[in-house]
């Protein structure tokens, strides 16, 4: 059986595409020119009747989608400004963290580590940024619905840049030529050098904020602190007796202490800082890949044109779209379904074990003041709104439970960005298919686990043409001109 | 060679960037570079509409049709329903909740959305707030409460 699939795999499909005047129905259809040259008997497409249909879907990438919700989104001026500001260290507690600290626009927008470092370390992988304009939800849990409302999130972020938006926007009004960028857009800036309507560090804490876990740690242990003192006769620690109680964080009050005009107007301008980031952001394309040269040649009846990938990159695709049945989850041109799945994924170290996934993202996302129908989006009532407005009461998880899903990643560049999973549990392609092919080492199954997932019958040389098929889709020839940091002023 | 006809029939019959659904019963691939409006890579699935079901119970007729007449596979879409008692006059059916649901058994998981029912009256019901995120075995559950006793209708789906 496994010879006769490979053989198939290999055989010439004359019967489907080798026909030229099939291809060129198709291609006038489509007002694609079958290739001259391709000769009748010449051309074939080197994959099975079936898979030929599904291979179609999975490229072109389209164009960019309009995102209405951010009316800055395709703004020049707005995307170069968000360049500054995705390199900008400025935009951190201690100034040593930026965007592209951890998205490394040189390194395929991610930072090669099994788990992202902030100002403390976290607990899930980078995700790289490649065709990121494309999603429908964003981070690993899809706790933000739009570009722009991600971009925010990290600011503010205790563990990553650990900053709060007045300051953000304090260091943009405070740096000539961030403030001129910032006005050339979006128009003058409130006076945010008086820092008695605009003091350092405030920000709303929402009470899901992970300032109120840190508070709460750090309570923890000075109240262990106080008791080992108090036993042993020691000089108490100063004010230890006061952490843990009605905890006011000092952002939240320095945040009350503004006028609702002033918060609106820090806000505002913060909106605007990450709708500069997503259109930055849209420049992040990846469409040319040798598989996308290797489709573009079936529609085409291009026989050269099929070289692009190698036989045992054929061979993958052929997996890929049929018996390994990747293409459930991994499907449309970005080979995501944008959407949330448990695939049981193993624990590493550092990571949590029972991580709720989408489950504490869809709490996460309602309880956002920066959603797609918030008062700071840009259409409101526009086609975004219907993502959210039959969201569940709760994910896939069981009542009371948490889901453990997370977002099915783009496939797009996967080679280059190593390791994989939501916790970077593998470190290799080679991994990641072994562990769906085995399930060696997958997590006891929960209720929420995708129960499709099987072992697979498919042997070394199977799993060594699906890495192919994966490393077939490549392109990096994004102009670094376009994103790396500004020259040093 | 009958996919073969329905590969060309389904990209025959489709400008790129038109938008419309295809006709015949099968998956398409979208349009190059063009996807379907509101999701990027949203392709269509076309079936014989209006579907007919009995419910469980034999109570009632229950109708149902994607309002686009084909369901966009990763892409938004509504459902009219409409209902009637299972007898020789098929009266109406109003006032009914109408919950609708999608399930995948080989999965274990259903929709990640939550579709809700808007009465329009004479038995018809607007149900919004559908995305299959996947294509593959779907099984279609249609429950109607009417005065508190419930009834359910079941059908699937192969996309």
């Amino acid at each position: 059986m496994k010879a006769s699939r490979r053989e198939r795999a290999e055989r010439t499909a004359a019967a489907l595409l080798g026909a030229a005047s099939l291809l060129g129905a198709i291609g006038a259809c489509r007002s694609v020119e079958p290739a001259e040259s391709a000769d009748v008997d010449a051309f074939s497409a080197p994959i099975s009747d079936a898979a030929v249909r599904r291979v179609l879907t999975l490229s072109p990438v389209p164009d960019v989608p309009a995102d209405p919700t951010n009316r800055f989104a395709d703004d020049e001026a707005a995307a170069e400004l968000g360049r500054h500001l995705f390199h900008s260290r400025a935009l951190s507690k201690d100034g040593d963290v930026s965007c592209a600290r951890c998205h490394d626009p040189r390194d395929s927008f991610v930072d090669g580590e099994r788990l992202a470092q902030g100002v403390l370390p976290l607990e899930r992988h980078t995700m790289d940024l490649w065709n990121v304009a494309h999603q429908r939800w964003f981070l690993w849990d899809g706790r933000a619905d739009s570009l722009w409302a991600q971009a925010l999130i990290p600011l503010e972020d205790p563990l990553e840049h650990a900053t709060t938006r007045t300051d953000v926007a304090r260091a943009i009004h405070g740096d000539p030529e961030l403030r001129r960028l910032y006005e050339a857009t979006f128009g003058s800036m409130p006076p945010l050098d008086d820092e008695e309507r605009f003091p350092r560090a405030s920000r709303p804490v929402p009470p899901n904020d992970r300032a109120h876990h840190l508070a709460a740690e750090h309570a923890a242990e000075a109240r262990a602190e106080y008791a080992a003192a108090s036993e042993a006769g020691e000089e108490l620690p100063h004010h230890a007796h006061l952490y843990g109680s009605g905890f006011y964080h000092p952002h939240q009050r320095a945040w009350d202490g503004m006028t609702e005009a002033d918060r609106d107007a820090v806000t505002g301008v913060f909106v605007n800082v990450g709708k500069a980031l997503a259109a930055f952001q849209r420049r992040f394309r990846s469409a040319d890949s040798a598989f996308d040269r290797f489709v573009a040649a079936v529609r085409a009846g291009d026989a050269e044109g099929l070289a692009a990938l190698s036989p045992s990159a054929v061979r993958g695709l052929e997996l890929f779209v049929g018996e390994a049945q990747c293409i459930v989850c991994h499907h449309g041109p970005l080979l995501t379904d944008y959407e949330f799945h448990d695939t049981r994924v193993p624990a590493v170290e550092g990571a949590p074990v029972d991580d709720p996934g989408r489950s504490r993202g869809l709490e996460s996302l309602r309880a956002s003041e920066f959603g797609v129908t918030s008062r700071w989006s840009d259409d409101p009532d526009g086609p975004a709104r219907v993502k959210v407005d039959y969201l569940p009461t709760r994910a896939h998880g069981h009542a009371g439970g948490d889901s453990g899903e997370f977002k099915t990643p783009s496939l797009r560049n996967v080679a280059l960005t190593p390791p994989y999973m939501h916790n970077g549990a593998f470190e290799t392609l080679d991994e990641v298919v072994a562990f769906y092919v085995t399930r060696e080492s997958a997590r006891p199954s929960g209720r929420s686990g995708e129960r499709i997932l099987r072992p697979l019958p498919l042997d070394e040389q199977d799993r060594r043409d699906l890495v192919a098929f994966l490393e077939s889709l490549t392109d990096d020839s994004l102009d670094l001109a376009l994103v790396r940091a500004p020259a040093p002023r | 060679m009958a996919f073969l006809g329905a590969v060309l029939a389904l990209v025959g019959c489709r400008a790129p960037g038109d938008g419309s659904a295809p006709d015949a019963a099968s998956t398409a691939d979208p349009p190059a570079g063009s996807p379907l409006p509101g999701e990027p890579d949203a392709h269509a699935f076309a079936f014989d509409t209006p579907r007919e079901l009995v419910t469980r119970d034999g109570a009632y007729v229950v109708t149902w049709q994607p309002t686009e007449d084909s369901i966009p596979i990763n892409d938004h879409f509504e459902v009219d329903v409409t209902l009637a008692r299972n007898d020789e006059r098929r009266a109406p059916v109003t006032g009914a909740d109408v919950i609708m649901t999608c399930y995948m058994p080989d999965h274990g998981h259903g929709m990640l959305r939550e579709p809700r029912s808007e009465e329009l009256g004479d038995g018809r019901y607007r149900v919004r707030g559908f995305l299959l995120h996947m294509d593959g075995f779907w099984t279609v559950s249609i429950s109607l409460v009417v005065d508190g006793v419930a009834s359910t209708a079941d059908d699937e789906l192969r996309l």
